[in-house]
């Protein structure tokens, strides 16, 4: 186990204060690592190892950004690896036969369970459905809900972004938006009852 | 009251509730069926967000890692420049030494006393050519990459960039510049943009529909330097859209090779939405 490097909070303090740069450093610094990491593990093809890598940076942001990640136990590198090893056997990729165990390994014998992070399926049809109903909004206000509800920005931030006149305006209009997804939402489910 | 319930949903749903506040939000969740229904509508409704976020995260790693496949691969190239250059070097410094040499004696001439033998006048059967007389040069292909611009380009347009139609409150800069940017109106867009703040001026969003705005009203040289720029920082949700914007620059310019490598990059990439016009506008350019 290994005390996490300044670095690594380094990106999660970013990353919580709205620097998009922060993944992609994240994502770029340990790639072409676990490529070869992961390359000597699995027989998957690139474009699963790619898969997996995004879903791990993409699991550390949302873990990050929902609080639920404030420190590191591990360094970030070993808690991305362990995320996208799971991500590759949930993919029930075959394993290679390993004879050498590293600190990933180690990890993932203690603390397996933190690193399921697979979302939930619920209901078949339901996230489609929830992916329509977004795609139906209009550009503006699907935009600003991800700022506020996915990338966490302050109504103030928002509203300097998008230069309105005061904060009420932009709560007005981010209630207006939440307000119409949620019909859209209500009226798919009713069609679909 | 349906109001205050939505700020209890929403101050739930961002752990921003006390301990007290949640065991009577769960006693109403447990006995209240509208409650417990707009509860479950507000978590749908993030849920759908998350997905969004998520797939627009996606989309800008996936970009990332192209840009570094693509950097990974770069070493190789300035080699075979090098490689090139040194090889058009030598056979011009070659054919330069020939050109000094008497003849092509691959050994030295033996020494002949040759004061007695008239030397023949040699001609050169070539006519000399004077400026005047130069060969026509071919016809400049600017004006057909021109025409090949205007079949292709067209500025960008997603549903994502529809206005939001707001009768009740007054639209911001930055909205009043995409509504304009929307409706076509592009040199009004420009104005618009140059009157926006400093912090959406900054936007690479916005900057890549100011881009297109330049390239509609004819200001290609512009349009491309900011192209460069914006593809260099990689920040908008318009990344994948750069390289076939920018060979639209280099066509209109004439700049032709230019273009066909950015085409040939975009046609080469699968994740890459402009594929298809760029296996087209290459097949055209033939």
């Amino acid at each position: 186990m290994q005390a996490p490097g300044s670095s690594d909070d380094d990106i999660i303090s970013a990353l919580r204060a709205g620097q998009m740069q922060a993944v992609e450093e994240l994502y770029a610094r340990y790639r072409a690592d676990f490529f070869r990491w992961a390359g000597r593990r699995f027989d998957a093809n690139r474009h699963d190892l790619e898969d997996a890598w995004q879903d791990a940076v993409i699991a550390f942001y949302t873990q990050v950004m929902s609080g639920k990640l404030i420190s590191l136990r591990y360094e970030a590198r070993v808690w991305l690896f362990s995320v996208g090893y799971k991500r590759l056997l949930n993919l029930r990729r075959k394993t290679k036969r390993i004879l050498w165990q590293d600190d990933i390994d180690k990890v993932l014998r203690q603390s397996a369970p933190e690193f399921d992070l697979q979302e939930q399926s619920g209901q078949p049809g339901k996230k489609e459905s929830l992916y329509t109903a977004m795609k139906t909004m209009s550009g503006q206000c699907r935009e600003m809900l991800m700022q506020r509800y996915f990338l966490e920005k302050s109504i103030e931030e928002i509203q300097q972004e998008w230069e309105h006149n005061n904060t009420n305006t932009t709560s007005a209009t981010l209630s207006r938006c939440l307000k119409r997804l949620k019909d859209i939402i209500k009226s798919a489910r009713a069609t679909t009852v | 009251m349906e109001e205050q319930d939505q700020e209890l949903i929403e101050r739930y749903f961002g752990n921003a509730l006390s301990k007290a506040e949640i065991a009577e939000f769960r006693r109403r969740m447990s006995g209240d069926t509208n409650f417990r229904e707009a509860v479950q509508l507000h978590e749908d409704a993030l849920e759908a967000i998350r997905l969004e976020g998520t797939e627009t995260l996606r989309a800008r790693l996936a970009a990332k890692g192209r840009e570094l496949d693509a950097a990974a691969q770069k070493p190789r190239i300035p080699w075979l420049w090098w490689l090139t250059g040194i090889a058009v070097a030598l056979f011009v410094a070659w054919a330069i030494w020939q050109q000094q040499q008497p003849g092509t004696p691959s050994a030295p001439a033996p020494a002949i006393d040759n004061r007695n033998i008239a030397t023949p006048q040699v001609k050169d059967t070539l006519p000399a050519v004077s400026p005047a007389e130069k060969p026509p040069e071919p016809a400049p292909k600017t004006i057909a990459t021109q025409r090949v611009f205007a079949a292709y380009f067209k500025p960008y347009k997603d549903p994502s960039l529809e206005p939001a139609r707001r009768g009740d409150t007054e639209q911001s800069p930055s909205e009043r510049f995409q509504q304009l940017y929307w409706d076509g109106d592009h040199r009004s867009a420009l104005a618009a943009f140059d009157s926006l703040g400093a912090t959406a001026q900054n936007s690479d969003n916005l900057l890549f529909l100011r881009a297109n705005s330049l390239l509609a009203t004819g200001q290609v040289a512009a349009a491309g330097t900011l192209l460069e720029q914006l593809r260099r920082r990689d920040r908008s949700r318009f990344s994948a859209q750069y390289d076939w914007y920018l060979a639209l620059c280099r066509l209109h310019e004439g700049r032709l090779r230019d273009a066909e490598i950015l085409l040939q990059r975009i046609a080469a990439d699968p994740g890459s939405p402009r594929r298809t016009d760029a296996a087209h506008l290459l097949r055209d350019l033939k």
